[in-house]
């Protein structure tokens, strides 16, 4: 049976006798990078307020890495990095401001230097110098990456993190969330309301809808969805291979006039890859 | 605790603005303190009694407190990074102690350091010298600005993280520094006077008694009244205060 690292179970939240959310229960197991998906407004930022102590929940439990107690939910919080937004301080340089967290996060004086380093090399901001309040909206979104993964934690949660990115910055994000769970044995939350953005990211996936997790799925039941196996054939000569599939008792179920995408011709020209 | 109020202070002494200032500060009061204060006729007692005033002009003070309380109290609403803190496991109310750790040690350092400038014109000017008692009452004084401005902070601080407003902040900042003894000398309450029931009276008083080599030990338990205090409603608010990202 799978370790579960995180777990909420039938958590409500209440503003006044308006319910945010209305009894969510998911269950994250270690090692999955695990999509969140939704709507804006669904609920999925707060349930991450929920999972890290920033707002508090009505009834229910969370439980991380097994936390039976709220001492122990508090200690266990530890083990999570998380990337919400960039909340940095403006006047400090990305390093500074990976300094002071560092520092806060209770990371070996001795250690400090050469983990931002590795960390400012994973998000490609080594040789950044400047103040952060000068940083473009992909770099700060990087630095928030980078915070994150500061002190490789156990635990990483991802709120939008594509949000406002190029498709370049789209697709180092998606490599850099699978390189962390497959070098670094991180178990990934990510959130998206693209969901064609998590659908070759994530193993499972939760459903936000209307204040609960509607239904948890995972990659096999994509895949199972569809009882007959379809194949797609880009062919030059489509009267020919109408009549030879046709000759082999082969249903066409639709032809499709194929066109480039603006993503293929993005790559094409820049040289980099969607996936 | 002590590795995020070491976090803090890293932070804040890599704040250029806040370093700037606080050069620009003691180069200005130096020389002011010097073109204004100091003459070489005058005693020792007198040199000391110009340098009291000179400090509670209020600019002086202002100029401390605003940038600390800038930089301890209001960076962190602006940035939220204090979301970041909270989210890995730091518990609320170690995040306020540090706070008020982080402005009582800036408050102490700055102070010093002014002082320790004032001390050097002292010493550096033919004629004058501090006698031990005088010292005593020069470190006493020193205390005291360090109270007045920690209890300053601590007041807005309460303001600041109630309302989530800078500006709201800032504003009682310069009130408590500054404008608030003005305002309460003049409140009355069924002809008793509110000063009498002041921090600011409490200080007052106390500093006449260490002037005067007498002991002023009901100044600790009403500064912990009064900081500790504020610390505490603050903390009752903000323990379940709902943040955003």
């Amino acid at each position: 049976m799978s370790e579960a690292v995180i777990k909420l179970d039938n958590i409500v939240k209440s503003y006044g006798k308006h319910d945010v959310l209305k009894g969510v229960s998911m269950q994250v197991n270690k090692g999955d990078i695990y999509g969140l998906i939704g709507k804006n407004g669904a609920g999925k930022t707060t349930i991450f307020k929920m999972i890290l102590g920033l707002s508090e929940y009505t009834s229910g439990t969370v439980s991380i890495a097994g936390s039976e107690s709220k001492k122990q939910l508090f200690a266990n919080r530890r083990k999570i990095g998380f990337f919400v937004g960039s909340n940095f301080y403006g006047y400090l340089s990305a390093r500074d401001n990976l300094q002071y967290f560092a520092r806060a996060k209770g990371i070996p004086h001795k250690e400090i230097n050469k983990e931002i380093t590795r960390v400012l090399d994973i998000v490609g901001l080594e040789d950044n110098k400047k103040p952060y309040k000068g940083f473009s909206l992909g770099m700060k979104q990087r630095l928030g990456i980078g915070n994150a993964i500061l002190g490789n934690p156990e635990i990483l949660i991802l709120d939008e993190p594509t949000n406002g990115l190029d498709p370049q910055g789209i697709a180092d994000v998606r490599h850099m969330i699978r390189r962390l769970r497959d070098e670094y044995n991180m178990t990934v939350i990510v959130s998206s309301h693209i969901l064609g953005e998590l659908e070759h990211t994530a193993d499972r996936f939760g459903i936000v809808h209307n204040g609960i997790v509607a239904k948890e799925i995972n990659q096999d039941d994509l895949k199972s969805k569809k009882p007959e196996v379809n194949i797609a054939l880009s062919v030059k000569d489509i009267e020919r291979a109408q009549k030879l599939l046709a000759d082999n008792g082969i249903n066409i179920l639709h032809e499709v006039e194929d066109k480039m995408t603006l993503e293929d011709f993005y790559f094409d020209l820049i040289g980099g890859a969607a996936d | 605790m002590i590795k995020l109020i070491y976090a803090d202070l890293y932070r804040i002494f890599r704040k250029k603005s806040f370093v700037g200032i606080m050069i620009a500060f003691f180069i200005i009061s130096y020389i002011s303190c010097l073109l204004g204060t100091v003459r070489s006729d005058m005693s020792t007692a007198s040199f000391l009694d110009s340098l009291r005033k000179f400090t509670e002009k209020g600019f002086v003070l202002l100029l401390i407190s605003i940038p600390i309380f800038l930089a301890v109290y209001s960076d962190e609403v602006s940035s939220h990074s204090m979301q970041c803190i909270i989210g890995r496991g730091v518990t609320r109310k170690k995040i306020l102690w540090a706070k008020l750790i982080d402005s009582v040690s800036l408050t102490v350092i700055v102070f010093t350091l002014y002082m320790l400038l004032q001390y050097l014109m002292v010493i550096t000017t033919d004629g004058l010298k501090f006698s031990p008692s005088q010292i005593g009452a020069y470190a006493a004084y020193g205390l005291i600005c360090v109270l007045k401005i920690v209890a300053a902070a601590s007041f807005s601080m309460m303001v600041l993280f109630i309302t989530n407003s800078i500006p709201l902040g800032v504003f009682c900042m310069i009130l408590f520094t500054t404008i608030s003894p003005n305002i309460i000398r003049i409140l009355y309450l069924q002809g008793i006077s509110v000063m009498n029931y002041s921090y600011d009276m409490i200080l007052i008083r106390s500093m006449d008694k260490l002037t005067a080599g007498a002991s002023a030990w009901e100044l600790i338990p009403w500064s912990a009244v009064y900081i500790l205090g504020a610390w505490f409603i603050t903390y009752l608010f903000f323990r379940r205060k709902e943040f955003d990202f």
